[in-house]
């Protein structure tokens, strides 16, 4: 049978590439960007005559849903690295890539490692996602970690946390980066499907300020997108749960957190699918149509639509 | 008529005595290549290396006074002969005797040699020949029409009698000898069933002995021819083409034959003693016919070979005898009792037709046996092949080929909890195989044989883009059966299938099993 040895090593020898399955399933649990970006309604281009004033709120929760998106972006982009990288090692659970040289930071070696487990309570997979960056001999820092639930991140769920603090400390992190935590949780798996993006870890990330950004799209094309925005106007912090149909049109209500002021109260706006308002119950004239008129009631509730 | 006019010229020629000391050169040619309108000769090259391999083992010449061209040019062949002619009338000037022979193996047609592409007059070597300063000068061309060299302007063709008139003017021979294979209106026939043209054939088997009628232990020129022409004469009577008929021109005056090997009774020989008779042909190591020894009863014949390992049969009825010879310095005698009888199937002789040459084209597809390698790893393949094929060249019935197939089409990939992804996919093979070919009757061949090859296959997501390309790669032995029916002279259809084996060790180490079935269009090349 020596022949037959000879024959099973020079195979082994030859047999060569990444021609691979499971590549594929480690890669199918992990998300997309796309797949995890807030979808507000855009609504019209077209800036409308509005009688009662623009919605300013549903505007802020439009240039909000970028926001959050170049967020995400941002934290995925890391993720999306090794997609087209072979993995260095394999294991039937687990696949890991490097440590590499990363060539955008001298000294620095990172390495991904991904580890996958049967979970009682999410079928088939619960997925660990690592990578992992140090500059040696120091040990090897977190960057990013994932937990994703699901064979496949376009109907999973899962979290990430891009640690930034660590990034900073190995002088990997760009400019503008936060130095905290940020963490995406998902949940893709029904209807409605849920993003959150929480920086309330620190104060300011991606051009928005420190709140636990939520945003649930129900297959309908309505949804809700809870954010908070500075008023330059008051000095206060809105914060804003906004719910919009597909056409465009939607409510809000919001509140002011002031500082040494405390919360003010509910504000309740309306507005169509054109973005202009046509309901305003604001007793603390936030809302800049109200002008100087407390409390300010314009419109009417009728107006609102239906349903959200 | 023709054969009488031989034996009396070689008769007429045996008569002199032979030459004591000289210096001898040789102008060894061989080329398969006779350019455009030619087809492609299977032996010239290989008749040319023999030829050479006699002048300098028992033709006397020294190898530096030797020069064997294949595949040269009209010019590289003018400046040999011409280095060739300074050495002997050096050699001359010295008062040595000197031999000059040209063999030329090849193509010849409206009166020039082809080689390659270049192109020779027959005349332009005949006289480069006649002006030669060497004592003796001879020409042996093995071609087509290569007997128009002597009809030369100015030159006839001698007659027996004319040089047995010419040999009484002088001491030692001195002249211009011309043998062509073949008349200036005759093709020179190649011979699939020797491995050789017949007439190089024949005289390399007279001058390794079989045609030292006078038993000296010398083979004279008129020996050889005659030894040649009657054997080729013979042997092609009854091939398509028709008999060949070798001619010679002499124009050599003085006393004494020119002695062209010297068999050394102390070399290395295979001896076939009084009491052998028939026909004897000799393999060497590679199977491949050296020699043939016509034997008639009553007559010993003694083949002058290199030391080495022999193989020699004899055809007797429907059986052959057969036995393994070493020859070393002495002489090894060959008798009939010393040799195993066997069938015919059995017949050492490498590539009794001599190797045949085709080209394949196939279309079919493969198929791996597990349900998950088929899941996007290896899906079922349409491929496309061509495969260039030598039958009878590793020996009787063996055939090998090189071959390479390319496929591909679109399959889903399929895995748990995840939507079907589509995929591309595409298969390169290349392989080398070996097998063995049971003719069923004539028309129906069956194969069976071996084949080890590499594989690459390589796959890319068109709809998930972010997903990598991937490719694999590996070496895959297998098996592999064919059925072909030659169904016109040079046309085949064929039927093949094979079953492989696959390492694949990406995700984990699997021992994977493919079968490759398809159907094609074989075609022989004619060489």
């Amino acid at each position: 049978m020596r022949w037959a040895s000879n024959l099973a090593a020079l195979a082994l020898l030859c047999a060569c590439g990444n021609l691979s399955n499971g590549d594929i399933a480690f890669l199918s649990a992990i998300p997309r960007s796309q797949q995890l970006h807030v979808q507000v309604p855009q609504g019209s281009n077209v800036q409308s005559l509005c009688a009662i004033g623009p919605a300013d709120i549903y505007t802020n929760a439009k240039a909000t849903g970028q926001s959050i998106n170049a967020g995400v972006d941002n934290i995925l982009a890391l993720v999306d690295a090794i997609r087209t990288v072979t993995p260095t090692s394999r294991d039937d659970d687990s696949r890991t890539w490097g440590p590499y040289d990363d060539n955008k930071h001298p000294g620095v070696k990172i390495q991904v490692v991904m580890f996958r487990e049967l979970d009682a309570t999410y079928t088939p997979w619960r997925w660990i996602y690592t990578i992992m960056a140090a500059r040696p001999p120091a040990a090897y820092l977190p960057i990013l970690e994932g937990e994703f639930f699901g064979a496949q991140a376009s109907n999973g769920i899962g979290r990430l946390t891009l640690h930034f603090e660590n990034s900073t400390s190995l002088g990997m992190s760009n400019p503008g980066d936060p130095n905290f935590p940020a963490r995406i949780h998902y949940d893709l798996s029904g209807d409605p499907r849920t993003i959150s993006l929480d920086l309330t870890a620190g104060m300011n990330a991606f051009g928005l300020i420190s709140f636990d950004y939520f945003w649930a799209g129900y297959a309908d094309g309505h949804g809700e997108l809870d954010f908070a925005v500075p008023d330059p106007k008051s000095g206060c912090t809105i914060e804003v749960n906004t719910f919009f149909n597909a056409q465009s049109a939607g409510r809000d209500v919001f509140r002011a957190r002031c500082g040494v002021l405390g919360i003010f109260g509910d504000v309740k706006q309306c507005w169509d699918p054109t973005g202009c308002l046509t309901f305003v119950n604001d007793p603390f004239a936030f809302t800049p149509a109200c002008g100087i008129l407390k409390p300010c009631l314009l419109g009417s509730e009728t107006q609102c639509p239906a349903g959200l | 008529m023709i054969l009488a006019r031989a034996l009396c010229a070689a008769a007429l020629l045996a008569a002199l005595p032979a030459l004591a000391e000289s210096r001898r050169f040789a102008l060894v040619v061989g080329d398969s290549n006779g350019g455009a309108g030619t087809r492609p000769l299977r032996y010239a090259e290989r008749d040319a290396k023999r030829m050479h391999a006699i002048l300098i083992r028992l033709g006397g010449v020294r190898p530096d006074d030797a020069r064997l061209l294949t595949s040269a040019s009209a010019d590289q062949v003018r400046g040999a002969m011409a280095d060739l002619s300074r050495r002997a009338e050096q050699a001359r000037a010295r008062g040595d005797e000197t031999v000059l022979v040209v063999y030329y193996s090849g193509h010849a047609k409206d009166g020039d040699l082809r080689l390659g592409d270049t192109r020779m007059p027959l005349v332009e070597l005949r006289e480069s020949l006649r002006n030669a300063p060497a004592d003796v000068r001879i020409g042996l061309l093995d071609s087509c029409q290569s007997g128009a060299i002597t009809r030369a302007k100015g030159v006839r063709a001698a007659p027996a009698f004319d040089v047995q008139q010419a040999q009484a003017a002088s001491t030692r021979p001195r002249g211009l000898v011309l043998i062509a294979s073949s008349s200036a209106d005759e093709e020179s026939q190649e011979s699939d069933d020797i491995g050789a043209s017949f007439f190089t054939h024949y005289l390399a088997s007279g001058l390794l002995g079989d045609a030292d009628a006078s038993g000296d232990g010398k083979v004279t020129l008129a020996e050889a021819y005659a030894y040649a022409y009657a054997r080729t004469v013979g042997e092609t009577t009854e091939t398509r083409a028709g008999a060949q008929h070798p001619v010679y021109l002499y124009d050599l005056g003085g006393a004494g034959d020119v002695v062209l090997t010297e068999l050394g009774p102390a070399r290395g020989a295979l001896v076939f003693p009084a009491g052998a008779e028939g026909v004897y042909v000799v393999l060497d190591g590679s199977r491949r016919a050296v020699a043939e020894v016509a034997k008639p009863r009553n007559d010993q014949r003694r083949l002058a070979l290199a030391a080495g390992d022999y193989i020699v049969k004899k055809r007797e009825g429907d059986t052959l005898l057969v036995g393994s010879f070493s020859v070393a310095d002495g002489p090894v005698e060959i008798a009939d009792a010393r040799l195993s009888r066997k069938p015919l199937s059995e017949d050492p002789q490498k590539g009794a037709s001599g190797p045949r040459w085709s080209i394949l084209g196939t279309a079919g597809g493969q198929f791996f046996f597990d349900s998950a390698a088929r899941n996007g790893l290896f899906p079922p393949a349409a491929m496309v092949g061509a495969e260039l094929a030598v039958r009878d060249d590793l020996g009787h019935g063996l055939g090998w080929g090189l071959d390479i197939s390319v496929g591909g089409g679109s399959a889903t990939l399929t895995l748990p909890g995840v939507a079907p992804i589509p995929e591309t996919f595409m298969v390169v093979t290349g392989g080398a195989s070996l097998w063995k070919d049971f003719p069923l009757g004539d028309t129906f061949t069956l194969s069976l044989g071996a084949r080890i090859a590499a594989i690459y296959m390589a796959r890319s997501f068109e709809s998930a883009n972010d997903l990598p390309e991937q490719n694999f790669f590996t070496l895959t032995p297998g098996l592999q059966a064919g059925f072909s029916w030659h169904f016109a002279e040079r046309w085949s259809a064929v039927a093949r299938g094979r079953l492989n084996y696959l390492f694949y060790n990406v995700d984990g180490a699997q021992n994977l099993g493919y079968a490759e079935i398809a159907l094609g269009v074989d075609y022989a090349l004619g060489f």
